[in-house]
């Protein structure tokens, strides 16, 4: 080097250090790739972590949620299970058809279709053939749709029975024959693996309860309660008379005339009830009319039951369910709730318009010889009329109870078998009387409560129970 | 004249490094010194810098991780339950209650007993059902006697029925006379029925309210 020239010599130092700067440059270069790859990394990782915590964030909520699903899986894996399950379907079918009486002849289990549509739940079909009345049938694809596992009635047939004569029928109801085509359902879905284990999950079910409930009914499927019979007639059987049939009952004709007498019989006994509920309807007459009304409804529910079977045409079946069955039901409940609101009342006793009112009636009763009205009114209402001496009602109380032992006397008195043969008039001693064969004077007991006081030409007098009484002759 | 350099060697002239040589080499010398300092700084500072950052980030994520395997699996969950549910309500859209229409049907043809409007019965009911269409009920029916205003009180029973709010449409009233000596009265009229039902699967494509999501999704 020592021989270089001076050109040389600055070639060789400023390559050395060209060369040294641009190994660093590469150096720099290469470390600012790393650092920028580094960078990228570092953000994706950032992004990666905002990622988890957005997701952290939810974890609240989705073990909220994950609660309430899972606390209500029992009943979706009943509505709709994950393996067929199909000996308790069978089951099932035997059940209801032991509820409902159908008679079942056939279950064809159909082919299953080949499922290219991906759905999360597989169609199971089966043909049931079966014989039924109407109402045997209805009650048995009733229970089927509220049954808890999800069962659908695709198609069905009713065949009517009952075109002759001589058809079978259950319980007086013809039989039909039946196909149903029945559908049930089983989830396709792959479980997500095992159950996650959540902390403090019993607290947190606690404190989720109403919202697990409310979310419960939310799954609840549609249901529906078949109302039965009630009166209705089978709409697959010709309602018309059969002419070459003879029957002993009465003709549709008299058959309508009786249900309209009843109709009519129960609309008076409704009104009387309306009558009676009115506000300015009196005690006295509350009592009558109750009193009547009692006696009505338990007249008519025994000839009710006798004309029932009488009933022998189907269409006024119907009217006779609503509109006399069923309202003397109804009527009979309300007569209770009546008896059953009465000890509620603060004064358990008859006011005192309504004893006055009682009194006169009585008084003008006895008068007119009506004693059997007297008395009746009377006793209609005697256990309101046991006023304490403090009650200002006492004295019409009393007055009433008078009319009621007078009426009560004369009706006995009345009933008494006396039979007045003659009479001897003594004007200045004893008078007699020829009676029942025997004689009695004045003063004589006859019985021990009746004593002959006073004997005249036209009538004889006596005392009965301390009330004085004529008999004419 | 012969002249002798008597100076040492590193003194003479003629081997002294010159001036030029010198200043490149010293200002070279500065150059390589920044650069490899530069580099120095990026290599050692700033790469590991951003090595250091990235352990950082990769430790806080794998704590986080724990969280988000948990959150993974409890969204399986909820989607496997969810699945269910919205599978029962999926399949239950499609179900008719038969009881129901039969209920209401035999209402419409009882009419509370009142035999002076209609009285009518039908031979048989044939129910089939398509998922596109709808169902279709076929009913050969009857009406007694051979007054057509009957017929027609019975078609507008029908059309008044809780169940005409979901038919799609209804056959005409037609009818033929019959006359079955048997009976009595004999006459009565003969008439196709036919109620074809709306298709639960338009009725799903209707915007409906969906099951209850979780919140905050």
């Amino acid at each position: 080097m020592a021989n270089w020239t001076q050109k040389k010599q600055l070639i060789a130092i400023l390559g050395g250090a060209a060369g040294i700067c641009l190994l660093a440059a590469g150096g720099v270069y290469h470390a600012q790739g790393q650092i920028e790859e580094l960078n990228r990394q570092v953000e994706e990782k950032r992004q990666a972590i905002a990622a988890a915590e957005t997701k952290i964030a939810q974890i609240p909520n989705l073990e909220k949620d994950v609660i309430i699903l899972r606390e209500n899986l029992d009943e979706y894996v009943k509505i709709l299970p994950d393996s067929k399950e199909l000996n308790a379907f069978v089951r099932m079918l035997q059940q209801f058809e032991r509820q409902s009486g159908i008679l079942g002849t056939g279950l064809i289990k159909k082919n299953a279709r080949a499922d290219k549509s991906k759905n999360r739940f597989a169609a199971i079909e089966y043909t049931y053939e079966m014989t039924a009345t109407l109402w045997q049938f209805l009650k048995f694809i009733n229970l089927i749709e509220n049954y808890e596992r999800f069962v659908s009635i695709t198609d069905f047939s009713i065949t009517a029975g009952g075109k002759g004569k001589n058809d079978d029928t259950r319980d007086g109801d013809v039989v039909h024959t039946v196909k149903l085509a029945l559908q049930t359902y089983t989830y396709n879905g792959k479980a997500a693996g095992k159950e996650v284990e959540i902390p403090d999950y019993s607290a947190q079910r606690e404190a989720l309860r109403e919202e697990i409930w409310k979310r419960m009914q939310a799954i609840k499927i549609e249901k529906y309660e078949h109302r039965g019979h009630q009166g209705r007639r089978d709409i697959f059987v010709d309602p018309r008379e059969r002419g070459d049939q003879r029957t002993d009952g009465p003709s549709p004709a008299e058959q309508r005339a009786l249900v309209d007498k009843y109709v009519t019989e129960v609309s008076r006994l409704r009104e009387m009830l309306q009558r009676m509920r009115k506000p300015d309807t009196t005690l006295f007459e509350q009592y009558a009319l109750e009193k009547g009304l009692r006696e009505g409804l338990e007249k008519l529910s025994g000839e009710v039951n006798v004309d029932e079977t009488r009933l022998s045409y189907a269409p006024f079946r119907l009217r006779w369910a609503k509109e006399v069955v069923q309202p003397l039901e109804d009527l009979r409940t309300q007569v209770q709730d009546v008896a059953k609101v009465e000890p509620k009342r603060v004064d358990p006793f008859l006011p005192k318009a309504d004893m006055e009112q009682l009194v006169a009636d009585m008084q003008r009763e006895c008068g007119n010889g009506q004693l059997e009205d007297a008395k009746n009114r009377y006793e209609s209402v005697a256990n309101r009329l046991g006023v304490p001496s403090t009650d200002p009602r006492y004295e019409l109380a009393v007055a009433a109870k008078a009319w009621h032992h007078k009426a009560s006397t004369a009706i006995d008195f009345k009933g008494m078998d006396l039979r007045i043969q003659g009479v001897v008039v003594n004007r200045g001693g004893r008078s007699g009387v020829l009676m029942n064969g025997e004689t009695y004077e004045e003063g004589d007991y006859v019985s021990d409560d009746l004593l002959v006081k006073l004997v005249e030409e036209e009538q004889v007098w006596f005392v009965f129970r301390g009330l004085t009484l004529v008999r004419t002759m | 004249m012969i002249r002798i350099n008597l100076l040492p060697a590193d003194l003479r002239r003629g081997n002294r490094i010159p001036p030029k040589v010198l200043a490149a080499a010293f200002g070279s010398a500065i150059a390589a010194s920044a650069a490899v300092g530069w580099f120095g700084i990026v290599w050692f500072g700033d790469l590991g810098q951003a090595e250091s950052s990235l352990q950082e980030v990769q430790a806080t994520l794998a704590e986080r991780e724990k969280r988000v395997v948990y959150h993974d699996a409890l969204d399986a969950n909820r989607k496997d339950y969810s699945g269910r549910v919205q599978t029962i309500q999926e399949i239950a859209k499609s179900r008719r209650l038969w009881s129901k229409f039969m209920d209401e049907l035999i209402d419409v043809a009882n009419n509370n007993g009142d035999t002076e409007r209609h009285l009518s019965w039908f031979d048989g009911i044939t129910v089939k059902n398509d998922l596109k269409k709808g169902p279709t009920v076929t009913m050969p029916g009857n009406v007694q006697d051979a007054d057509k205003s009957k017929l027609a009180n019975f078609h507008e029973d029908l059309e008044a029925a809780p169940f005409a709010a979901e038919l799609d449409s209804k056959s005409d009233p037609v009818f033929k006379l019959e006359v079955d000596k048997v009976r009595i009265p004999p006459q009565s009229m003969a008439f196709p029925l036919t109620l074809q039902f709306k298709s639960p699967v338009a009725e799903q494509k209707k915007p409906v309210a969906k099951p209850a999501a979780p919140k905050g999704k």
